[in-house]
């Protein structure tokens, strides 16, 4: 529950503050974005699973946001950044979409 | 996938690819196995290693314990994991929060320049359509004055009767009779055309109809005795260019878009004719057949083609009046 609430005050704060994103960060927030539901998805899954680990969820959070920039970031220099980025979406989008069909298993038993 | 509604055994760490040691079946196992693990293990890893850890370090503590589940739910109100969760959680919101805010603020922005820029086109080209009409109104109400003035004299009237000849042979003069309107027209885009998800970098134009085209249909409605020809409306006089500019196709440097509807006033059957024999005649009843383009020919009892726009002089400057 906590954690939750901790998700939307994360949200709202994002929305209320708006802060100006600087123009060579705006490539990656859409990375960002895929990487942090992915690891939300991961940990919820895991949670369920009964195998939840605080710091392998923080620091997996971290790690993928950082590394799926990166790969970008250097995509980037390479002239490959729009290949690159459309394979980390690919990649963490079958990861969130494993661990949904995982939590609705959960969920519903079906 | 397998189901997971029950816990599932702890793995232990992958060691795909190492077991084999022959070289051919290598290679296929690790793309296989990487495939297999990118669509079975969508759970960090990192989460079993971790519980693994702890069920050994469980075992460690107490070697008599049963051989149960490893111990689940552990106590969410342990201080520093919570914090620890919560602000990772927080952070996540705040990437999700900043980045749908900064997308929303990005749209209008593009979409508020580009109305601006559409109201603008608009507004613009009914101020030149006014000045159109304007100019045509004013026009009019010269010629009636001067055909006033000199229809008052003999010699008067024989020069109004060559000023007209010469303003017919300018396409200066509205005209009226019968005569044949060719119609012609790009292809329609094929069904589906449009391309899934994304965007098109500019909608796609099927300009199968070019200004030669339209040049030669011109000329063949010439060559048959045509008298006028107007094209969309733009009567087409001794200057009058039919040129294309990109996608669009000028005639007299207004654009027309297609349906290309060619009016010439003369004898039909001659007209007719000679467009039938022409080779553009030809390639546009193929480009019919084939394509898909629209062509088709009617005959009018009355048709009445505007007078073009009066040719700008160049070189030419007119001297101060009085002068006769």
């Amino acid at each position: 529950m906590i954690p939750a609430i901790g998700l939307l005050i994360g949200i709202g704060l994002g929305l209320w503050l708006d802060p100006t994103v600087p123009v060579w960060l705006q490539p990656y927030l859409p990375i960002a974005v895929v990487a942090a539901l992915d690891a939300v998805f991961g940990a919820i899954r895991a949670r369920l699973d009964g195998i939840f680990d605080a710091k392998v969820f923080v620091v997996s959070f971290v790690s993928n946001v950082i590394v799926a920039a990166l790969i970008v970031f250097i995509g980037d220099k390479l002239g490959v950044g729009a290949q690159l980025s459309t394979a980390v979406v690919v990649v963490l989008g079958i990861r969130i979409f494993g661990n949904a069909a995982a939590i609705r298993r959960h969920v519903f038993r079906a | 996938m397998p189901d997971r509604s029950q816990p599932e055994p702890v793995r232990p760490p992958r060691t795909f690819g190492r077991k084999v040691q022959k070289h051919g079946q290598v290679l296929s196992d690790m793309s296989g196995a990487m495939l297999r693990s990118l669509l079975d293990e969508t759970l960090d890893p990192g989460y079993a290693e971790a519980a693994a850890r702890k069920e050994r370090r469980a075992t460690a503590d107490s070697p008599g314990a049963p051989d149960g589940p490893a111990p689940r739910r552990r106590s969410w109100l342990r201080r520093p994991e919570t914090t620890l969760v919560v602000a990772g959680l927080v952070l996540a919101g705040l990437v999700v929060g900043i980045a749908y805010r900064n997308n929303a603020k990005q749209e209008p922005e593009a979409a508020v320049a580009r109305n601006q820029l559409i109201a603008k086109i608009e507004s613009e080209q009914s101020y030149v359509g006014s000045l159109q009409k304007q100019s045509e109104s004013l026009a009019d109400s010269v010629s009636a004055a001067r055909d006033k003035l000199l229809a008052e004299s003999a010699a008067g009237s024989t020069l109004l009767d060559s000023l007209n000849t010469l303003e017919y042979a300018a396409a200066q003069s509205t005209v009226t009779g019968p005569g044949v309107v060719i119609t012609v027209s790009d292809p329609k885009p094929a069904e589906g055309n449009d391309p899934v998800g994304g965007e098109t970098e500019a909608p796609v134009v099927n300009t199968l109809i070019t200004d030669r085209d339209l040049q030669r249909v011109v000329n063949a409605l010439w060559a048959g005795g045509a008298e006028a020809v107007a094209v969309n409306g733009q009567r087409i006089g001794p200057t009058t260019a039919i040129r294309q500019a990109g996608n669009a196709i000028l005639v007299d440097f207004l654009p027309v878009t297609s349906p290309y509807k060619v009016a010439a006033i003369g004898p039909d059957n001659a007209m007719q004719t000679a467009f039938a024999a022409s080779e553009v005649g030809r390639r546009l009843s193929t480009y019919r057949n084939v394509y898909n383009a629209g062509l088709s020919i009617d005959t009018s009892d009355t048709l009445t083609l505007k007078p073009a726009l009066p040719p700008t002089a160049q070189v030419a400057v007119p001297i101060g009046k009085g002068t006769k």
